[in-house]
């Protein structure tokens, strides 16, 4: 049953109702998660990636409105779903790793017992001792060393990295189907951050996990990304298998998303943005990255680019593609990686 | 630059930074900086590099004297500023070394029009005349991309690109010597954080800045920097030049840090070893004291002897 989709969001839409007007941070996503892959959605911040996996979660803010669109899971349509079904649903079948270690926490109850009180949730039976094994386990498979000892210790003794680890591991004591991980890493360092995306990368094979990983950093992304979505002012503008992204970027968001990073080998200018994301009250009609694009053609301005399809899997909405369209250069930086990545091949 | 033709700006002598709260048996000390040395010369970007709490702001802010250092000296265009602190001494330092922060947001009052917090430090440093203050205001803002509309603004009506900017441009107005930029780029997007990058190298050029660069991003302090120290838990354990670090790292906390750091290369992320260090296993204990030792000409690395020959097997 590989390649079985388990969550698909069709042509989803979502606006906040605010004193300026109508915010459109979400218009028309679509994407699947299949079973025991890593999907990611990457993008500038206030592109629309926590709200489309809040609405997977069903935990929209209060002015939210969802405009169109359908989140099919498990035979049922979660837009529709009530928060009594949601219940059965959230942590035990699809769990979250927020931005946010903090509010994740109960700060007045020792680490230990949040994650036995998880495990229990998922398998009532279990004794004392065990749970307390099994959790001891856990943290130590996140990474948190003297773990026997620091089961009995309060949030407020713990650094805002371990945190995060105890989150995780909260979150994987629940053996939910799905895990949706919302920038889980950024606020740790690289050597916790690359544990941290092992042990994801390892618990999904073990248990085919399926996995939604939001981040803004595509080295964290090609780390762990089968499939990558490109989010740019609440549109999936590209998506594609990692290599297809990482290799053969096709929008010009995408190619200057990759070219501003540099790596271990970059020397170049950076090729920096110009410019800032639009304004999402009155979004721009035709590309929304037309009026940060040197390179944007004037139907940009005008329409909005259909799809095009590039591969069975690779599909970008940029005008560039039009076969009437002239050829777009990719930037130095970038064209030198890419020719860097597959030499080395 | 030739090592011999460099003049040292800032020489650090075996700085100490020991913080202690609680009292009794409660008393915790940590350690922020333990004993370390490094001069940063004129025209280069030094980095800085390690785990969050490993000490980089606190030793930046101990260069500022916004600490006053446990032990060691520091030497600043050769005038020692470790010594006790007097108006002078902190004239002395506020005219020559300027700070940007981490958070371009927290940093900026909130109250004050971009032009109030550019003018600031002009006023301190003794430009009296406020037509030459403006002046000189509008023409900073001007190199860090910003214009005349902008001065009159607040920082809340800018984006976080643009209010890092602003911190530039209000470290840089003063025209300091040193600026020690303290993560600049962390809490910026990506698109954001290459322009950011893109201006203080054109800065630094223009004006001949001298930066201490410190970050976690190791791909962007190896784009941006001449040397890079790596520290850890207070130590520095290694100091080279920036392309010759990225090549031999040898220390194994450099090792496994570098073996971390993420790529925008899905084929090698996919294959890819990652080592941990563990600094009960990864070192030869021989009783003799550790120190840093040159390996090869400008590369240190913190170690003892035996240490020192199995890091020369790795060259
Ligand atoms: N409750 C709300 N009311 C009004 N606008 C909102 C609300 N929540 C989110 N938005 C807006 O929706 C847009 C998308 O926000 P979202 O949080 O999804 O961004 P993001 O892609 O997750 O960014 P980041 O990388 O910064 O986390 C933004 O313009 C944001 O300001
Ligand atoms: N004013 C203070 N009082 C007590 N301890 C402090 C103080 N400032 C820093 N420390 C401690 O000193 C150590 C070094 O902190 P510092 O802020 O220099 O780390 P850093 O390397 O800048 O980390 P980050 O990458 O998270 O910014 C930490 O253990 C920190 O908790
Ligand atoms: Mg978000
Ligand atoms: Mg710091």
């Amino acid at each position: 049953m590989d390649n079985e989709t388990i969550l698909s969001v069709n042509d989803l839409s979502i606006s906040f109702k605010t004193l300026n007007g109508m915010v459109r941070a979400v218009r028309g996503v679509s994407f699947d998660l299949k079973r025991g892959e890593t999907v990611a959605i990457v993008g500038e911040s206030g592109s629309g990636k926590s709200v489309t996996i809040k609405a997977v979660m069903g935990i929209l803010a209060g002015n939210a409105v969802i405009d169109s669109g359908s989140i099919m899971y498990g035979g049922r349509d979660l837009i529709k779903a009530s928060e009594k079904d949601y219940q059965s649903i959230r942590g035990s079948k699809i769990g979250l790793i927020f931005q946010d270690p903090l509010s994740a926490l109960n700060p007045i109850m020792k680490i230990g017992r949040q994650i036995t009180e998880a495990l229990r949730l998922s398998d009532p039976k279990i004794s004392r001792a065990d749970a307390r094994k099994k959790a001891v386990e856990l943290m130590e498979s996140v990474g948190i060393t003297d773990a026997d000892r620091r089961f009995d210790q309060y949030p407020f003794q713990f650094s805002g990295g371990m945190r995060q680890r105890v989150v995780i591991a909260i979150a994987l004591a629940r053996d939910p189907e799905i895990l949706i991980c919302d920038e889980p890493t950024t606020a740790l360092d690289v050597t916790v951050q690359a544990r941290i995306l092992d042990l994801i990368n390892e618990i999904k094979q073990e248990r085919k996990l399926s996995v939604i990983f939001i981040t803004h950093d595509m080295g964290v992304v090609a780390n762990v990304a089968d499939r990558i979505n490109v989010m740019y002012a609440g549109k999936i503008v590209e998506k594609g298998t990692a290599d297809e992204i990482f290799l053969e970027p096709a929008h010009p968001y995408t190619q200057a998303l990759l070219a501003a990073m540099p790596d271990l080998e970059t020397s170049e200018r950076l090729m920096s943005i110009p410019g800032t994301p639009p304004n999402m009250i009155f979004p721009p009609k035709g590309d929304a990255f037309a009026e940060r694009n040197a390179h944007a053609l004037e139907i940009d301005f005008e329409e909005e680019p259909p799809y095009f399809k590039i591969s069975d899997t690779h599909y970008a909405a940029t005008w560039a593609l039009h076969p009437k369209a002239p050829k777009l250069e990719m930037p130095e930086v970038l064209r030198n990686r890419i020719a860097r990545i597959k030499e080395e091949a | 630059m030739m090592p011999e033709e460099r003049v040292p700006l800032l020489e650090v002598e075996h700085l100490k930074m020991t913080f202690t709260s609680g009292k009794g048996a409660k008393k915790v000390t940590v350690n922020a900086i333990n004993d370390n040395s490094f001069s940063i010369y004129e025209g280069e970007t030094f980095g800085l590099v390690g785990e969050s709490g490993c000490g980089k702001t606190t030793t930046g802010r101990a260069i500022i004297r916004l600490y006053d250092p446990t032990g060691g000296t520091m030497r600043f265009m050769g005038r020692e500023i470790s010594g006790p602190m007097t108006r002078e001494l902190r004239r002395f330092l506020t005219d020559n070394i300027s700070m940007i922060f981490q958070d371009p947001i927290d940093s900026l009052n909130p109250r004050m029009t971009v032009e109030e917090i550019v003018e600031e430090g002009l006023k301190y440093h003794g430009v009296k005349d406020p037509a030459e203050r403006r002046e000189i205001v509008l023409d900073m803002l001007a190199k860090v991309g910003l214009t005349k509309e902008h001065a009159s603004r607040y920082p809340h009506e800018f984006s976080g690109g643009q209010r890092q900017r602003v911190g530039i441009a209000r470290a840089l107005v003063v025209k300091p010597k040193l600026i020690i930029a303290d993560e600049p780029v962390s809490a910026l997007d990506v698109s954001i954080q290459a322009q950011v990058i893109n201006l203080l190298n054109d800065l630094k050029k223009e004006l001949g800045l001298t930066i201490m660069f410190i970050a976690h991003d190791l791909s962007v302090v190896k784009y941006f920097s001449t040397r890079v120290a790596v520290m850890y838990y207070g130590k520095i354990v290694e100091l080279a030049p920036s392309e010759e670090l990225y090549r031999h790292p040898l220390h194994p906390y450099t090792r496994a840090l570098l073996s971390a750091v993420p790529q925008p290369n899905p084929r090698l992320e996919k294959r890819r070893q990652r080592l941990s260090y563990d600094p009960a296993k990864d070192h030869i204990e021989t009783g003799e004291e550790r120190r840093m030792h040159e390996i090869l000409p400008e590369h240190f690395v913190y170690c003892n002897s035996a240490e020192l020959e199995k890091y020369r097997e790795l060259l």
